[in-house]
């Protein structure tokens, strides 16, 4: 804790390196977060740039005795992420919607993605079904599932009833299920009830 | 309970925080239904395939640009980070890592063996000439220890093959000696039988008399084949180490020539 409030105050009081650091630590988990919801990675680059300039803004407002830094840093993340894709969704104008990029595993060699192909075509209907969802259960399902928050947390940061987040998150994962299965099925990737059961 | 309550309690169900008592109707009913047990298997397959949904790097001037639009600094780094990290990473792979560490044993081998010695290493000792003498004397030890060897085998296989000769013409004239000392003595019982029985002529078929040559002994004259073999052979064993030992004067003549140059 101590040192987390350290380097925060270090950051506050305009010290680069520990700046730097901060960022490289966090940076890709905000970029992640964002791109999951965004389904651009130009998108997702401003984004997570426009959360690291908020955190380094309010970098004073940051307690160590209110819970961790990264906790602090996600909590800052998560806000301008949802804020603006609920924007982006209330407008209909999603930047390209009908654009969006798919994960280019050729150039992701880095990442921790399996060169298996039927992970691959996995990876890709549910990206392609999690776009399909209705935005509410959409950032349900990506905050529990992906972002593994808990239920309460979900409900404070979206600030609707925790009941709300576990319809909303059930739901969810019932629509996306049942988007994949017809997804399979009309590519021949088919799996019978046999087979599922 | 219904399909329609399963499915309400379905994410709970899975994630076994719903009510026992629930649970308990839930399993009950997905026994029975086959489309809820259905969508329970679907539903738990999304959730182990959300688990593991890829995670996509940022890239690479993200940081720099983040720096740049907050603290307005460039990115400090030093000159470690800057240019020997990024310099050597390739170079820090296992792969690369084994590769080099046998480069280095085969380099502090041959530098062993064709290089000063270092305990008495000056200077000079790592001049090129001084390097090609040490590497010209190892070549010329080598070759010569190989001459050495050489002729070794060759002694040791004379060796062995005259005394497996000796040996063989030992026998053979022993084997051949008693075999014919005994015939040898059995016709000179004849004889003397023959000189000593009855006088009558046989009716029947007149004996021949034994010619001279068949009352001769023969044991002389295979003596005599025995000694003419164990001759030739010592004549070979001569012949054989002659020519082992001029072929052997030759090697050392030339290696004491080599010494002389």
């Amino acid at each position: 804790m101590e040192t987390e409030q350290k380097l925060a105050q270090r950051c506050a009081s305009g010290d680069p390196e520990a700046w730097e650091t901060l960022v490289q630590t966090y940076n890709k988990r905000i970029y992640n977060l964002a791109y999951r919801f965004t389904r651009r990675f130009d998108v997702a680059e401003e984004l997570t740039q426009d959360v690291f300039l908020k955190v380094y803004q309010n970098l004073d407002s940051f307690r160590s005795e209110s819970g961790s830094l990264q906790s602090w840093i996600m909590r800052v993340g998560r806000n301008l992420i949802i804020d603006r894709y609920r924007q982006t969704y209330r407008e209909k104008n999603v930047a390209g919607s009908e654009e969006l990029e798919v994960i280019d595993f050729a150039d992701e060699k880095k990442s921790s993605v399996p060169d298996n192909i039927y992970h691959r075509e996995t990876v890709e209907f549910l990206t392609q079904a999690l776009d399909l969802l209705p935005a509410d259960l959409k950032q349900a399902v990506i905050l529990r599932d992906l972002e593994e928050m808990s239920y309460q947390e979900i409900a404070e940061l979206l600030q609707i009833p925790e009941g709300t987040v576990k319809s909303r998150i059930n739901r969810g994962r019932i629509e996306l299920s049942r988007t994949l299965h017809r997804r399979r099925q009309e590519l021949g990737f088919g799996e019978s009830a046999e087979t599922t059961t | 309970m219904e399909c329609a309550d399963f499915e309400y309690f379905l994410s709970e169900y899975i994630e076994e925080s719903v009510d026992r008592r629930i649970a308990a109707e839930m399993h009950k009913h997905q026994s029975g239904c086959s489309a809820c047990r259905m969508l329970y298997s679907q539903v738990s397959g999304v959730l182990d395939d959300l688990r593991s949904f890829p995670e996509v790097d940022p890239p690479q001037h993200l940081v720099q640009r983040i720096l740049e639009k907050t603290s307005g600094t460039p990115r400090h780094r030093s000159f470690w980070q800057a240019i020997v990290v990024p310099t050597f990473r390739p170079f820090l792979t296992q792969r690369f890592a084994a590769a080099t560490a046998i480069v280095f044993v085969f380099l502090s081998m041959t530098v062993s063996l064709l290089g000063p010695g270092f305990s008495s290493a000056t200077f000079s000792t790592l001049s090129p000439s001084a390097v090609y003498r040490q590497a010209d004397n190892l070549v010329y030890r080598t070759y010569r220890r190989v001459l050495r060897f050489n002729q070794w085998t060759k002694e040791v296989r004379a060796e062995l093959y005259m005394w497996g000769t000796d040996l063989s013409s030992r026998i053979d004239s022993q084997i051949i000696s008693a075999l014919f000392r005994s015939y040898d003595e059995g016709v000179q019982q004849g004889i003397k039988k023959q000189k000593g029985g009855n006088p009558q002529p046989q009716k029947t078929e007149p004996k021949k008399e034994p010619r001279k040559s068949d009352q001769k002994s023969h044991l002389p004259v295979l003596l005599a084949k025995a000694e003419a073999g164990a001759a030739s052979a010592a004549t070979a064993r001569r012949t054989f180490q002659k020519h082992a030992g001029r072929s052997a004067r030759a090697k050392s003549n030339q290696g004491e020539t080599r010494e002389t140059l």
